[in-house]
């Protein structure tokens, strides 16, 4: 079943691929969104009625490197692909119906595709299939980007990470002669090098999940359209970190620097998070920060446990959806807007908007509340939702600063936009029962209150600062104190070792010297008395040395 | 198992036979010059590839020993055999040399410039090399290894840049050194023991300095056709001058001899008086690796990021050789059939886009966004390049790595380093292409066609193919 739905995800992405074409980009995409749901609602069926799907593909019998392709869907991963599958549905829908998506059955295709590698790295048994889910999500994001810069950054701090992975993992089979993930206590018990795979680890999981000094990975993502920029911040590279990091939670924790450098940089990349999902002016870039924010509670919460995230964690990422999705439809209202300076006021004009975020908003906190110890974790939802309640206050409160156009195209989103969504939100509500907690509706009175009283002003006087918005701090750093030295040390390499050192010296010395040669043996050639007396001379020295190297011995 | 119809023979002959008509091939009137010695020197690649994989069909894969003998008496005094054999390893680097070879002749498709002088070549190098991989003495193995060098020196010759006659010095100073030594080692082997065959040298003993000198003759013989420093700058000069994509794949060939040179010569237990001097070129390796990696990642010249991309691969088989481990032979071997599938590709499509942006005079930033099949092509060969798990590279390079870092891990440390400084500069140079830029004048038209297209997809298939079998094609795998 489970190896049913990865080649039919990937067969039909290939399909399209080929048969689709995109002068009539809707109708094809709208055949792919019949054709996934379809798959699957099957395999959910048969998941429903058996309860467990594992295959395994005998990939490398080597006596020394037993490794399998395994495809599992039971438990844990059966409940992931759940949520993830509900992700995906939306995903494909929005691609259809956002109209500023050209390019809609490409992008479709590739969102399948990052599902079928989600299956790869949810199934992995051993460290070879671990790290090709990881790659898939790195090759496939790196399509699903179409800005170069921001393709550029995402491409290279990813290889960097897969590289860190590779190494650690090379490190680990190096000790361990098994690619087996349940050989790795073994590895704990008795293994070398445990910093450095710890480190390494712990490294490539914070690049993926772009945290705090890799951040630029995923904030560079906000020259993408709206649906773009979710699909690859919420489910590429930060997707399989944390599914990594989730598997390989034992070989991060060994060392004992991980803690505190784990608690840094989490630390730091949730007040960077936060700072900017104020700061920011574009409604792109604070999607970005607050899905920064999200990352880091959930790395935090994964630290005691990396179970957690497969029993709860995942269970928020539908709601996560749910909100950046109402900042999108904020955007179609306001004629594709971005900017939240140039917002303001546009609670009566788009009040089906309103609700809708709010809707989210009640999904969120009743999700959240149903997974978690709201007591223990409350500082989360509290400052997320903070963050939220600014932005949407800098929105739909206040008065308007829109211009003139904006504020004359103003319309709530269209049918197609708020139906299928409200029916999902609904449907959830209903589902999981949200709406019986008497907690989640004092928490969203309180967000309500906030969102009210929200101060908006001082952030809003920081949006015409161009290097607060698009400044590209680390960027700068990075480029400073490591890619400039490295490119001079290069060209002084290359200058220096190969032409001083070997061209002019060794290879000069040579031809040099054989010029050398061979005018010497020419001049003792030529018809000259002393040329005659020194080939005689010498012709005596060697008869001599002869002579006493014979009596001596 | 001795071969029927003397298989391997006929792989080292038909080469040799197809240079031969190529010699004798006329041009139809109104044909482009050459063209009738490039389908020729086509025809017989691909007849090749047949018999190649015919003897992969008779071959036991699980056996590490060589199969399909054939002996040829040569001289009675001394007693000296020509002996031909071959295992998985050799059989699938000479299945590799001839795709290389054969994407490299669709680069050139369109060539006119001495082109059947260099299908002669190509054909002549080819047979050579087959005949080198195939050797099982020491003494065709030495002829074959020095007589590849004939093609060599006349494709460089013709197809090398303007400074040509300092790299043709260059080219002569470093192989003629290395081939007086190795014939000097392989002499005193025969002296001594009186084998011939390849497969015993590695268990001789001989007396101390005897020893010193025939092993340390034979590793600067090997080392000296590998860019390790301070050798790197002649094929690193020879290989960035060269332009024509075809010259350019069977230059970057050579370091593959003596990989595989090693393989063959070094002992099952290396003599521990060797262990402290492989230490010390395991180290000039591994800091040559990350001097040529940096140099191509500073280097704006597309051919000296492709050499040190090539490099850095070559440098670390070559330490993965003496990790001297079954395991890791047989990955080197799988791993090295792609890698040259790949880098052919990657200089075929480099080298055109190359030419593309000379024909137009302009710069070629962008051109990726305009042409579909280019694009694809260019991206997939790019990250099977960076070693990312779309062919056999992935998974061997892993094991190696894991056996080198197992074994010492700062010098790992370092390799990765390096993997990671020819992955970025590949990667950089697919972006550049991949950046829409205005001063670039190239457009839809300028796309591969759609052969070449097919053909490439074919290459992506084989790529695909070995991760997730690297013997495929074989039946009974």
């Amino acid at each position: 079943m489970i190896l049913q739905l990865f080649l039919g995800l990937v067969l039909i992405a290939l399909l399209f691929f080929i048969i689709g074409q995109e002068k009539r980009r809707r109708v094809w995409s709208v055949l792919l969104f019949g054709a996934v749901l379809g798959l699957l609602y099957a395999f959910f069926e048969q998941i429903n009625a058996i309860g467990i799907s594992n295959v395994m593909y005998d990939w490398i019998p080597h006596h020394t490197l037993h490794a399998n392709l395994s495809f599992a869907a039971a438990g844990q991963t059966s409940a992931c692909l759940r949520v993830m599958s509900l992700c995906l549905a939306v995903l494909v829908y929005l691609n259809i119906i956002y109209r500023h998506e050209e390019y809609s059955l490409y992008i479709n295709n590739f969102i399948l595709l990052n599902f079928a590698a989600l299956i790869i790295l949810l199934s992995a048994r051993d460290l070879l299939q671990l790290m090709i889910g990881s790659c898939c999500f790195t090759i496939i994001g790196f399509y699903l980007i179409n800005d170069v810069a921001a393709k550029t950054k995402f491409i290279f701090y990813n290889f960097l990470a897969e590289l860190a992975i590779f190494m650690s993992l090379a490190v680990v089979y190096a000790n361990l002669d098994t690619a087996s993930l349940s050989a790795l206590p073994k590895y704990l018990k008795a293994g070398h090098h445990k910093d450095l795979v710890s480190m390494l680890l712990l490294g490539a999981v914070f690049t993926k999940c772009g945290m705090f000094l890799f951040q630029n990975q995923l904030i560079g993502l906000k020259q993408l359209t709206f649906n773009r920029l979710m699909t690859v911040a919420l489910f590429s590279a930060p997707l399989s970190g944390v599914i990594i990091f989730a598997r390989l939670f034992p070989l991060i924790r060994v060392s004992e620097y991980a803690a505190p450098v784990f608690a840094l940089i989490v630390g730091l990349s949730a007040l960077w998070a936060v700072g900017g999902a104020l700061l920011a002016d574009s409604l792109k870039a604070k999607i970005l920060y607050l899905n920064m924010l999200f990352y880091a509670f959930v790395l935090w919460q994964m630290w005691d446990n990396g179970a957690v995230f497969f029993d709860k964690l995942i269970y928020l990422y539908p709601s996560i959806l749910g909100i950046f999705i109402s900042f999108l439809f904020v955007s179609v209202s306001a004629s594709d807007e971005s900017r939240l300076s140039q917002m303001g006021g546009f609670a009566r004009r788009l009040w089906l908007d309103l609700a809708l975020a709010l809707a989210a908003v009640f999904v969120f906190l009743g999700g959240f509340a149903k997974s978690f110890d709201v007591a223990a974790v409350w500082i989360f939802p509290t400052v997320f939702l903070s963050v939220c309640a600014v932005i949407l206050r800098g929105v739909f409160g206040g008065q308007s600063r829109a211009d003139e156009r904006v504020e004359a195209l103003l319309k709530n989103v269209g049918l197609w936009y708020w139906l299928p969504y409200a029916a999902a939100l609904g449907w959830l509500v209903g589902r999981f029962g949200l709406w019986k907690t008497e907690t989640v509706w004092a928490a969203f009175g309180v967000f309500v209150v906030l969102m009210l009283l929200a101060p908006v002003r001082p952030f809003l006087k920081l949006a015409a600062a161009e290097r607060l918005q698009n400044g590209d701090f680390l960027h700068r750093v990075y480029l400073l104190c490591l890619i400039m030295p490295l490119r001079l040390l290069g060209r002084v390499l290359w200058l220096a070792i190969d032409f001083v050192v070997i061209e002019r010296s060794i290879i000069g010395s040579i031809s040099h010297s054989t010029a050398f040669v061979v005018r010497f043996l020419q001049k003792i050639q030529n018809t000259y008395w002393v040329n005659y007396l020194i080939m005689a001379l010498f012709g005596m020295a060697v008869i001599l040395l002869n002579l006493g190297w014979y009596y001596h011995e | 198992m001795n071969s029927p119809f003397a298989l391997l023979s006929l792989i080292v002959a038909v080469p040799f036979f197809g240079m031969l008509f190529v010699l004798s091939s006329k041009d139809a009137k109104g044909a482009l010059p050459g063209r009738n010695a490039f389908n020729v020197c086509v025809f017989t690649i691909i007849s090749n590839i047949i018999l190649i994989w015919r003897i992969f069909m008779i071959l036991n894969e699980k056996s590490a020993s060589l199969q399909l003998i054939e002996r040829f008496d040569w001289l009675n005094t001394p007693n000296i055999d020509i002996v031909l054999g071959v295992d998985v390893f050799s059989l699938l680097l000479i299945l590799a040399v001839h795709l290389a070879v054969l994407i490299g002749l669709f680069g050139v498709s369109a060539n006119t410039f001495r082109q059947k002088s260099l299908m002669v070549f190509t054909l002549l190098f080819l047979s050579m090399i087959t005949g080198f991989l195939v050797a099982a003495d020491i003494f065709s193995f030495y002829i074959f290894f020095e007589a590849m060098l004939l093609p060599l020196f006349m494709i460089i010759g013709m197809f090398g840049e303007v400074r040509k006659q300092g790299l043709i010095n260059r080219f002569f100073l470093y192989n003629f050194i290395g081939a007086i030594i190795l014939f000097s080692a392989t002499m005193l082997i025969f002296y001594h023991r009186g084998s011939t065959m390849l497969a015993d040298v590695g268990s001789i003993s001989f007396p101390a300095p005897l020893r010193y000198y025939i092993w340390g003759a034979v590793c600067l013989s090997f080392v000296s056709r590998i860019p390790v420093w301070p050798f790197h700058y002649w094929i690193s000069s020879i290989n960035s001058g060269i332009r024509n994509p075809l010259a350019f794949i069977i230059t970057a060939l050579l370091p593959l001899t003596a990989i595989y040179g090693f393989i063959r010569f070094l002992p099952a237990r290396l003599p521990l008086e060797l262990g402290d001097y492989i230490m010390y070129g395991e180290i000039i390796a591994v800091v040559t690796m990350l001097f040529i990696a940096l140099i191509g990642f500073t280097n704006r010249d597309y051919q000296y990021k492709i050499f040190a991309y090539v490099t850095v691969y070559y440098i670390l088989y070559l330490l993965g050789v003496f990790v001297n481990d079954e395991l890791i032979m047989t990955s080197i071997g799988y791993s090295l059939f792609c890698f040259l599938i790949i880098m052919a590709s990657l200089e075929v499509v480099s080298g055109y886009i190359y030419h593309k942006e000379q024909e137009a005079q302009c710069v070629s930033n962008g051109f990726l966004c305009r042409v579909k099949r280019l694009s694809f092509v260019y991206s997939f060969i790019t990250v099977a390049a960076v070693g990312l798990p779309v062919s056999a590279v992935f998974v061997n390079n892993f094991l190696i790595l894991s056996r080198l870092l197992g074994f010492n891990v700062k010098m790992g440390v370092l390799l990765v380093l390096s993997l990671a400084f020819v992955g970025v500069t590949l990667i950089q140079e697919l972006l550049r292409l991949k950046q829409d830029s205005k001063e670039c004048r190239l457009g839809k038209n300028d796309d591969i066609s759609k052969p070449f297209f097919a053909f490439m997809l074919f290459v992506i298939f084989i790529l695909l193919m070995s991760f997730v079998k690297p013997l495929w094609f074989v039946a009974s795998a």
